[in-house]
């Protein structure tokens, strides 16, 4: 049985292969095509069983790759202010909207979270949804707006983010 | 189903983000004719052709990937 140290280790090891996967030669024309990151900052809202307090603002990045047309694994941390944590997310999303539109979409998503502080524990595994939304294409490409939602299953405490995101190009 | 609402049946939660939307909008009226464009793409409906897509794609897709096959896409959703 894997404790619950373990878990996150796991999930890495998960990610860098699929990383690792796209990165070997053959497999794709362009590594750039697939992995991604981006930086920004959410507003954060926490809610359910035992929360401590009930919003922050965070700072962080995030890392994916786009496996196929509806799935990509991904990876997250982000450092809320007003209580000096680390929060982060590693997981999968699966696209349920239209797949060949960059602009708009919208996902469900199962990862596994964790933090810095006792408030925001246990590290869990927590299904959620979101949406992204490049409000202007052509004059701000790099620029997306979105919000996302997610459902510790063993807390029952749900984590919640409006966010903005600069894609920082990576060639 | 709106993406507002499927996000707030996946948390089970009251849809914060509407919340947030509608909070600025009143505090800062000025801000209306930037936020409710956005609001309106946030609220628009999610087609249940796919939903159904999704379903039957992921197992080809899985197989796929498995067998070192990827086909990236570009989603601002996974940005977020």
């Amino acid at each position: 049985m894997k404790s619950h140290a373990e878990k996150p280790l796991l999930l890495l090891a998960l990610i860098l292969s699929a990383l690792a996967l796209v990165a070997a030669p053959g497999h794709c024309a362009d590594l750039s095509e697939s992995v991604h990151v981006a930086a920004g900052a959410n507003g954060a809202w926490f809610d359910g069983p035992g929360t401590v307090f009930p919003a922050d603002v965070e700072v962080g990045g995030v890392a994916w790759a786009s496996l196929s047309p509806h799935l990509s694994v991904f990876a997250d941390g982000f450092y809320g202010f007003s209580h000096s944590y680390v929060r982060w997310d590693g997981g999968v999303k699966a696209t349920i909207t239209d797949v060949d539109n960059p602009n708009l979409s919208s996902y469900v998503s199962l990862k596994y979270r964790g933090a810095s502080i006792r408030e925001l524990k246990p590290g869990e595994w927590a299904a959620g949804a979101g949406i992204g939304w490049k409000p202007n294409p052509t004059s701000w490409p790099r620029i997306v707006l979105g919000a996302d939602a997610a459902y510790g299953l063993q807390s029952n405490r749900v984590v919640s983010y409006a966010a903005i995101r600069y894609l920082i190009p990576l060639k | 189903m709106t993406l507002l609402e499927i996000i707030t049946r996946a948390a089970g939660a009251e849809a914060n983000v509407e919340k947030v939307f509608h909070d600025i909008m009143e505090k800062f009226p000025d801000t209306a004719p930037q936020l409710e464009p956005i609001l309106a793409k946030f609220g628009a409906d999610v087609a249940p052709a796919n939903l159904a897509a999704l379903g039957a794609a992921i197992p080809g897709e899985l197989l796929n990937i498995g067998s070192g096959k990827i086909e990236p896409r570009d989603h601002a959703g996974d940005a977020i």
